[in-house]
C-alpha cells in the first residue's frame, strides 16, 4: 500500500472525532498563550523603538541628582546640548485653593531634540514658556483653574501660559502618576526649590550631528564623570529602566507561557494517546493485510496536522481578539503606550512556535502507534517501547520546549536559567504527585467502593499521574501566585493600623525643621535622610562592575541613611545585642539584607562617601526591617555624632483623616513651598491595582494549563468508556447494586480532585511561605476560609466533571458487554 | 425434589435499528432442580447464550416469567437483582471477564466483600488454593494463562455459595487439556456446595457428564 487513501483517512479522523477534537483545543490553548504574547510583545517592541527616539532627548545623555561636575560641563560644550532638570513638587492655586503633587520640568531652549510637545494653542512651547508654564490637562483639571490663571510652584507665583497635548520623553518613573508642569530653566532657580540635598534629577541632553558618534562621545564623557554620581548613557536604546522592566515583564510572561504550553502538551500527547489507542485495532488489522508501518504513521501524522493546524488557526484567531479586546487592560502594565495587536510577524512567529511544540508533543504517540505489532494487539498486550525511545523522544521533547523559550527570550543564558527553574517547579511537582498516587494506587483500603475506586486508577488509559500532575502543578503555581499577592495586600498595603502615616512631608531642609513642627501643629515624625554610598569594604573598593537591575538595591547603589541613637519602631536586632557598641562614633547599624548583599557582618569596616566626603565605620549590628504600614525604612543607621553637619533632608509623616490631607496639604505648601506633601493612599491604590493585574496574567496562563489538565481528564474518562462500561456488567454480574457503582465513580473522581487540590495547595503553601520569609521577608498572610475554598473548590470541581463524563457509564445494561470476547 | 429456577413461556426479542428484529428466544420452559447440572447445546446462534442471561436476570425477558430461589426476575427492582446475582448466582463466561485492575485474589474476594462478608479474602485464598492458584493470588489478569483466569473466574462464580451457577462455554476459550481441568474443577465443586449448574458447550464429553442435556434450535427448546 502506498501513497495518499483519502478515505482511510476520513474514516479514521472520524472514528476518532472527540478525541482529535480534544487534541485539537489542547493545541488551540497553546496557540493562543503564544500568539497573544508574542503579538503583544511585538506591538510593545515597535512602540519601544519608536519611543526611544524621542524619549532619547539626546543622542548622549549625562545624568546626575547633583549639580554637574565643571569637568563634565566643559567637555559637553563642544557638542550642542541642552539642559533640563525634573522635580517633584506641589503646585498651589490660589484661585481654587487646591494643591497638586506634581513633576516639573525646567528646560532649556531646544528641547526636544527628538519629538515635540505639542500645545493646544499651537504654538512652539518655548514661546509660551517666556509667559509662565505649560502643563498637562490633568494639571488643570485637578486644580480646578485654566490657562491663564496662575499657580504657586516653591515661592514664586507663575501665570499658566498654555496647555501641552503630550510629551516625548514621558517620565517613566514607573507609570507616571504625576502630571507635568513645564517651566522654562532658568525659572527654575527662581522658585526657591533647589536646595543642597533637594532631589533633583538634571540632564544634559547632546545632540550629534552624526548619531553614530555617540558611543565614542559618552566614552568621552565618562572619562571626566564623577563616578558614581554622574552617570552618561546613550540612547541608541530604549530608556534602560524601562527596557528591563518591559525586558523582565515579559521574562514573566514567558515562564507562564512555557509552564502553560509545556501543560497544554502533556495534553496534546494524551489526547491523541488516546485517540491512537483508540484506533490499535484497526492498525493491527492493516498491518496485517500488508500495510507498513510508515503508511500507518504518515496517514496519522496527516490527521494530526490538520487538527493541529485547525487548533492553531482557531488559537490564532483567538488572540487577535483578545489582544484587540484587552488592549486597555495590558498597556496599564507597562510604561509604554501601545495598543497590542497581532501583526503578521507575530503570527508567523506563532505558527512556527506552535507547530514546534505539537509536533514535539505529538512524537511521542505517533511513534508508539508505529511499534505496535498486530499479533500483540490482537492479543490485548500492550506494546512497550524500549527505555532508550523513550529517554531519545524525552529529550527532543525537552529540547522543543528550550527552543521556543529561546526563541521567546532571545537570551540563552536566562532561556537555560528560566529552564532549570521550571524543570525544578515540574520535577518538584512531578515527584511528589507521582508519589502520592502510586501511594494511592498501591493501598488496598479496607472500604470495598475506596479500594475499587482506586483499583480503577490502575488502568491504563486512566491516565491519573498526569491528570493529578497537571492540575496540582497549575494549582501549586496559581496558589502561590494568589498568597503572595495576598502577603503583601496584606502587609504593605492593607496594613495601614490606625497609627501609621498616610501623609508624607519630603524635602524639609533642617533650618525649617522648628518652624515646621509649629505650624503643622500635629504630632509629626520627622526623619533626618542622607544618601550615601558604601566606597570600601574593610579597606578595600567595592566591586561596582557588572550589570545591575534597577530595582535591585544591592548595596552598590545610594543608601538611605538615617542618624539615629533609637531603634527604629518596625525594626528588631538579628545581629549584636544593642545598636551601637558604647559611645563611639564611628559606629554603623545595617539591614540585613544590604549586609547580605554587601557580606558585612558585625566588625566590618565600612567606608561610605557622604555627600563628597569620606567617613568610616564599623558595624555594630544588623537589624531586620519589616515593612509594615508604609513606614520609612532605612538601610543605615548612624550615631549622629558621626555625621554632624553633613548635608540632609528632612521628611516627616503624619496619619491624618482622610478628609483633612488635602487642606494640611494646601497649607504646609504654603507655608513653606519647597516642601513637597504625598498622600500615600493613591500610590498604595495603584500598587494594588497592578498586583491585581499581574495576579490577572498568571491567573490566565494557568487558567489554560488547568483547562489542559481538565482535558485529559474528560479525555481519559472517554478513552476508559468502553472498559469501565465493560467492568460496571462485571460487577453487576457480581452483584454489585447501581449505589455501589455510583458510590465507585464519585469516589474515584472526589479523591482524584482531593488529591490535586491538596498537592497544589500544599505545594503553594511550602513555596508562598518561603518566598515570604526569604524574598519578600514578611509574615505569611491569614488566609482564614479562603484557604478551605482553595482546597474545595477544585475538589469540587472535579469531581462533579470526573462523574458528568464517567455517569452515563455505569447505567447501560451489562449483557451487551459481556458477549464480546 | 426442589426447583431453584423455574422459566416459563419465556420470549426474547432484540431490536435492532435498520434491521428486522430477531427473536432470540421464542417460548421456552425450562425447569433445574436444586444441585443438578443441565447441560445446554444446539448450533451457533440458537440462543444460548441469550437463555443464559435472561434467565440470570441480566437482561429481561420480552414476555414470560422466570424464577429464581423463588423470586419472581421479570418484577423484581435492580436492587432485588443486584442482591440476587450477588448471594444466589454465579457466572463463569467464555471470555473470563475478569476485573483487570484487581489481582485475582480481589477478583475472587469480591462478592464476598460486596456481601458483607469479613473472611471474604481467607476465603478466596482457599478457594483458589483449592483450584491450585494459590501462588498468583496476587497476580493480574494480565498476567495469567487462559486457563489460569478461567480457575480464577471459577472461585469467583463459587465463593458465595450460589445456589445456581450459570456458565457459558467457560471451555471455548481454551486448549483441551485446559478445558478438561477447568471442567472438572467446575464440576467438583459445583457437587462439593450442592450448587445447580448450568452450562452451555458444544463439547461431547460435556454434555456426557451432564445430569440432563437440553438441546436448543431457532429458540426453541427442542429435546430435554
Ligand atoms: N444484542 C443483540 N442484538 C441483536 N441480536 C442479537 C443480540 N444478541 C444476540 N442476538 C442474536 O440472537 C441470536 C441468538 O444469539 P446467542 O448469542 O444467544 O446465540 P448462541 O446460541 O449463544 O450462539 P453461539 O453458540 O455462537 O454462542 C443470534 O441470531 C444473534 O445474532
Ligand atoms: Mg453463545
Amino acid at each position: 500500500m502506498t501513497g495518499r487513501h483519502p478515505q482511510f483517512l476520513w474514516r479514521e479522523a472520524r472514528a476518532g472525532v472527540s478525541q482529535l477534537a480534544l487534541f485539537a483545543v489542547c493545541v488551540f490553548l497553546a496557540s493562543l498563550s503564544i500568539a497573544a504574547v508574542s503579538g503583544w510583545r511585538h506591538s510593545v517592541d515597535l512602540a519601544l523603538a519608536e519611543e526611544t527616539k524621542k524619549g532619547a532627548g539626546g543622542d548622549v545623555v549625562a545624568f546626575s541628582t547633583e549639580p554637574f561636575s565643571n569637568e563634565l560641563l566643559e567637555a559637553a560644550e563642544k557638542y550642542p546640548h541642552i539642559l533640563s532638570s525634573e522635580m517633584f513638587t506641589v503646585a498651589l492655586s490660589p484661585k481654587s485653593d487646591l494643591t497638586l503633587f506634581s513633576k516639573l520640568k525646567g528646560v532649556e531652549v531646544g528641547y526636544p531634540y527628538y519629538g515635540e510637545v505639542p500645545l493646544e494653542s499651537g504654538r512652539n512651547i518655548h514661546q509660551a514658556l517666556k509667559e509662565g508654564l505649560v502643563v498637562e490637562q490633568r494639571v488643570l483639571e485637578r486644580l480646578e483653574i485654566e490657562v491663564g490663571d496662575s499657580v504657586k510652584i516653591g515661592s514664586r507665583l507663575f501665570k499658566i501660559a498654555d496647555m501641552a497635548l503630550s510629551e516625548p520623553d514621558r517620565p517613566l518613573g514607573m507609570w507616571g502618576v504625576s502630571p507635568r508642569i513645564f517651566v522654562a530653566f532658568d525659572d527654575l532657580e527662581s522658585t526657591g526649590l533647589i536646595r543642597p540635598g533637594s532631589y533633583l534629577e538634571r540632564r544634559i541632553h547632546i545632540k550629534l550631528d552624526d548619531p553614530s558618534q555617540a558611543g565614542l562621545v559618552a566614552e568621552e564623557l565618562r572619562q571626566v564623570a564623577v563616578p558614581d554620581q554622574e552617570r552618561v548613557e546613550t540612547w541608541q536604546r530604549p530608556p534602560v529602566n524601562m527596557e528591563r522592566y518591559v525586558e523582565n515583564f515579559f521574562t514573566f510572561l514567558d515562564m507562564m507561557v512555557i509552564l502553560a504550553v509545556a501543560l497544554g502538551g502533556l495534553g496534546m500527547q494524551s489526547t491523541l494517546s488516546a485517540w491512537l489507542r483508540s484506533r490499535q485495532k484497526t492498525v493491527a488489522v492493516v498491518r496485517t493485510f500488508g500495510a507498513t508501518s510508515r503508511f500507518v504513521i504518515s496517514h496519522y501524522s496527516v490527521i494530526v496536522f490538520l487538527a493541529a493546524l485547525a487548533g492553531y488557526l482557531a488559537g490564532l484567531l483567538a488572540a487577535g481578539v483578545l489582544l484587540a479586546a484587552s488592549g486597555d487592560y495590558l498597556s496599564q502594565m507597562l510604561p509604554v503606550v501601545v495598543a497590542p495587536s497581532l501583526s503578521l510577524y507575530a503570527a508567523l512567529e506563532s505558527a512556527f512556535l506552535c507547530l514546534l511544540v505539537s509536533l514535539a508533543f505529538a512524537a511521542w504517540p505517533l511513534y508508539q502507534t508505529s511499534l505496535i505489532r498486530p499479533a500483540a494487539v490482537l492479543r490485548d498486550e500492550e506494546s512497550v517501547a524500549s527505555r532508550a525511545a523513550r529517554w531519545k523522544f524525552g529529550a527532543f521533547l525537552v529540547s522543543a520546549l528550550f527552543l521556543l523559550l529561546l526563541f521567546m527570550v532571545g537570551d540563552l543564558k536566562k532561556s537555560a536559567f528560566i529552564s532549570v527553574a521550571l524543570l525544578l517547579v515540574g520535577a518538584f511537582s512531578g515527584v511528589v504527585s507521582g508519589l502520592v498516587v502510586k501511594f494511592l494506587k498501591r493501598s488496598r483500603p479496607r472500604h470495598l467502593a475506596l479500594r475499587t475506586a482506586l483499583g480503577s486508577w490502575r488502568a491504563p488509559e486512566a491516565k491519573t499521574e498526569i491528570v493529578v500532575f497537571i492540575i496540582s502543578t497549575c494549582l501549586a503555581v496559581l496558589y502561590t501566585a494568589v498568597l503572595c499577592q495576598e502577603a503583601v495586600k496584606q502587609n504593605w498595603i492593607d496594613a495601614m493600623p490606625p497609627e501609621s502615616p498616610n501623609l508624607f512631608f519630603l524635602d524639609i531642609q533642617p533650618h525649617q525643621e522648628k518652624a515646621f513642627r509649629e505650624k503643622l501643629g500635629l504630632d509629626v515624625k520627622l526623619f533626618s535622610n542622607m544618601r550615601v554610598r558604601v566606597l570600601k569594604v574593610n579597606g578595600e573598593d567595592l566591586d561596582r562592575s557588572g550589570k545591575r537591575e534597577y530595582w535591585q538595591r544591592d548595596g552598590r547603589g545610594k543608601l538611605d541613611a538615617n542618624p539615629t541613637l533609637e531603634l527604629p519602631d518596625n525594626d528588631t536586632l538579628v545581629e549584636g545585642d544593642t545598636l551601637y557598641k558604647g559611645e563611639a562614633p564611628d559606629q554603623v547599624s545595617i539591614r540585613r539584607d544590604m549586609a547580605k548583599a554587601l557580606e558585612v557582618g558585625i566588625g566590618d569596616r565600612l567606608t561610605f562617601g557622604v555627600q563628597g566626603v569620606p567617613v568610616e565605620a564599623t558595624v555594630s549590628s544588623v537589624r531586620r526591617s519589616n515593612r509594615k504600614g508604609f513606614k520609612p525604612s532605612f538601610e543605615l543607621l548612624f550615631p549622629p555624632a558621626l555625621v554632624e553637619g553633613a548635608p540632609r533632608t528632612i521628611f516627616g509623616s503624619v496619619r491624618l483623616p482622610s478628609e483633612e490631607i488635602g487642606a494640611t496639604q494646601t497649607r504646609i505648601t504654603k507655608e513653606f513651598p519647597n516642601v513637597v506633601s504625598m498622600d500615600i493612599s493613591l500610590t498604595i491604590r495603584l500598587i494594588g491595582e497592578r498586583l491585581m493585574q499581574m495576579v490577572g496574567l498568571v491567573r490566565y496562563f494557568l487558567g489554560s494549563g488547568l483547562v489542559a489538565g481538565v482535558l485529559i481528564l474528560i479525555s481519559a474518562a472517554w478513552s476508559a468508556r468502553r472498559r469501565r462500561a465493560r467492568e460496571s456488567a462485571y460487577y453487576k454480574v457480581m452483584g454489585a447494586d447501581l449505589g455501589f457503582l455510583n458510590r465507585v465513580i464519585w469516589l474515584e473522581n472526589a479523591i482524584l480532585g482531593l488529591t490535586c487540590s491538596v498537592l497544589g495547595l500544599g505545594m503553594a503553601l511550602v513555596v508562598s511561605g518561603l518566598v515570604c520569609k526569604y524574598r519578600l521577608d514578611i509574615p505569611f498572610p491569614e488566609m482564614g476560609v479562603s484557604l478551605l475554598w482553595m482546597l474545595v473548590l477544585p475538589a469540587v470541581g472535579v469531581t462533579i466533571l470526573g462523574w458528568a463524563v464517567g455517569r452515563k457509564v455505569v447505567s447501560s445494561r451489562p449483557a451487551p458487554y459481556l458477549r464480546e470476547g | 425434589m426442589t426447583s431453584v429456577l423455574q422459566a416459563r413461556a419465556v420470549w426474547k426479542t432484540y431490536q435492532r435499528e435498520d434491521a428486522p428484529d430477531v427473536e432470540a428466544l421464542r417460548g421456552v420452559d425450562l425447569e433445574v432442580a436444586a444441585g443438578e447440572f443441565v447441560a445446554v447445546t444446539g448450533p451457533s446462534g440458537c440462543g444460548k447464550s441469550t437463555l443464559l442471561t435472561v434467565l440470570s436476570g441480566l437482561d429481561m425477558p420480552t414476555s414470560g416469567s422466570v424464577v429464581i430461589a423463588g423470586r419472581d426476575v421479570t418484577s423484581s427492582s435492580e436492587q432485588e437483582l443486584a442482591e440476587l446475582r450477588n448471594k444466589e448466582i454465579g457466572f463463569v463466561f467464555q471470555s473470563f471477564h475478569l476485573v483487570s485492575s484487581m489481582t485475582a485474589l480481589e477478583n475472587v474476594a469480591f462478592p464476598a466483600e460486596l456481601a458483607g462478608e469479613q473472611e471474604a479474602i481467607s476465603r478466596a485464598e482457599r478457594l483458589l488454593d483449592q483450584v491450585g492458584l494459590s501462588d498468583r493470588a496476587h497476580s493480574f489478569p494480565h498476567q495469567l494463562s487462559g486457563g489460569e483466569k478461567q480457575r480464577v473466574a471459577l472461585c469467583r462464580a463459587l465463593i458465595n455459595q450460589a445456589k445456581l451457577i450459570f456458565a457459558d462455554e467457560p471451555t471455548g476459550n481454551l486448549d483441551s487439556h485446559n478445558g478438561d481441568q477447568v471442567l472438572e474443577l467446575l464440576i467438583a465443586l459445583q457437587k462439593e456446595q450442592g450448587s445447580s449448574l448450568v452450562l452451555v458447550s458444544h463439547s461431547s464429553d460435556v454434555v456426557a457428564r451432564a445430569d440432563r442435556v437440553v438441546r436448543m434450535k431457532d429458540g426453541k427448546v427442542v429435546a430435554d
